[in-house]
């Protein structure tokens, strides 16, 4: 409806979905740039984008889905414009043989999420969409207009990845 | 090392899309293997980590941005392709009656509006035949109006003042525009019983609009975006604004009224008023 109505001109309208995606895409953005500044930038493109080529949108199909392809789009290009400038953490200490205890929560939700941005552009996406946005399977293959195998292929790399590399910082036994 | 199947179950099983007779596999397969039960356990709070995170809370900034961000993006392709496509096709009409026509032409054809935009066409072309019986010379003879509109010439075309008479159900009013090289400046009268919506769109140009807020837009305001300018009135409303042209503009601006509840009451299309000659 709302979708309809912006395209009958009434710009209003497309702040009613502004309004509706605007946090969920924000922490996206945010869990695949790991950078609030990078995070903002992605989401205000991504709906500009999404304003500007609602004609292209078929309306018979969900908006969420195409909304957060071009979200995705958004960050993988601050990434790529970005990346000789990135700088990988490390400064992550020593390992300890009780994560737990040597950690607090705070501390080692703060040794993923650095872990995570140690993960390729592609499966940062797909850990973002599953543990953060909490999608399925079947809907992260829409929003990234994949197979819904290559999502679990990619979902299954990423984890064994992340495991190994929050393994090797003492951060999970 | 645990092999790659059995792992790939057990994050089904954490993400719980695993089917009833995976399950059964996966824990057939744990009961006989304490060392791939550890592993499991690992997988889970690796996942609950996950979960810990929570939401992040947006910068305060972050709404105002996209709004503003959006307030100079492009209209969506296909409504602006619709309005260029009406806009060429009245171009394309020759003579003065074709001109005529396609300064109102409604935008979707209904039966309805055609008759509605017929009337205004007609009184349109009632108002130009009087200033141009009443001046004589083809200039309206009206110093306060002509301040507004100026004069028209006998063809009507290359006219640097432009009229519409409104006169819908509900609303009645007129909008006059003159031009001076790069601006239009425009005054709107109208009279509404309930909340009216007045929509000037014009082809994508940017206006940059000398009087009237940008944002906020409450009733009985002026309200400008990228391309439009808004009227938002209810009862008696008298109006000024200009806004400068980018270029000499090719196409028509359309004009609607809309309703409160969106109904478009009236479309129509005006020829921006060409600039004046200079001396």
């Amino acid at each position: 409806m709302f979708v309809e109505a912006c395209l009958a001109g009434e710009r209003k309208a497309f702040e009613v979905l502004v309004d509706r995606y605007e946090k969920k895409l924000y922490n996206a953005a945010y869990r695949v740039l790991n950078d609030p500044e990078d995070a903002i930038e992605a989401t205000q493109s991504a709906f500009v984008k999404a304003y500007e080529r609602l004609g292209t949108f078929d309306t018979s199909q969900r908006f969420f889905p195409w909304m957060y392809r071009i979200l995705v789009n958004e960050s993988l290009n601050i990434i790529n414009r970005r990346k000789r400038f990135e700088e990988l953490d490390s400064t992550i200490p020593v390992p300890g043989r009780n994560p737990e205890e040597k950690y607090g929560d705070q501390e080692i939700a703060r040794h993923l999420q650095a872990a995570v941005r140690e993960l390729p552009p592609d499966y940062r996406v797909v850990i973002a969409l599953r543990h953060y946005q909490g999608f399925s399977y079947e809907e992260i293959a829409e929003i990234l207009g994949v197979p819904e195998k290559t999502v679990k292929s990619r979902l299954f790399t990423a984890r064994q990845r992340l495991r190994g590399i929050l393994e090797s910082k003492g951060i999970v036994g | 090392m645990i092999d790659a199947w059995i792992e790939e179950l057990m994050w089904l099983e954490i993400d719980q899309m695993i089917s009833p007779s995976e399950h059964e596999r996966l824990q057939a397969h744990l009961k006989t293997r304490p060392t791939d039960r550890e592993h499991f356990a690992a997988l889970q709070r690796m996942a609950q980590l996950f979960g810990q995170m929570g939401e992040v809370d947006p910068p305060a900034e972050l709404h105002e941005r996209i709004i503003h961000a959006l307030e100079t993006a492009k209209p969506p392709r296909s409504h602006r392709a619709h309005l260029f496509a009406r806009a060429g096709a009245g171009e394309e009409r020759a003579g003065f009656i074709g001109r005529l026509t396609a300064l109102f032409t409604p935008l979707t054809p209904r039966p309805a509006w055609t008759l509605a935009a017929a009337a205004v066409a007609g009184v349109f072309i009632g108002v130009i035949g009087y200033h141009l019986i009443r001046s004589g010379a083809g200039t309206t003879g009206d110093a306060d109006n002509a301040r507004f509109y100026g004069t028209v010439n006998k063809d009507g075309l290359g006219r640097d003042g432009a009229v519409l008479h409104i006169d819908v159900e509900g609303a009645t009013g007129e909008l006059r525009a003159r031009r001076d090289d790069s601006r239009v400046f425009s005054e709107l009268d109208i009279r509404s019983e309930k909340e009216i919506e007045i929509i000037l769109e014009y082809g994508g140009t940017p206006l940059d609009v000398a009087a009237g807020k940008r944002s906020g837009y409450p009733p009985n305001e002026v309200a400008a975006g990228d391309g439009e300018v808004r009227v938002r009135n209810r009862g008696d409303g008298t109006y000024r604004f200009s806004f400068a042209l980018a270029e000499d503009p090719a196409s028509p601006m359309t004009v609607s009224v809309r309703s409160e509840q969106g109904e478009v009451l009236y479309q129509g299309k005006v020829l921006p008023p060409a600039a004046p000659a200079r001396q």
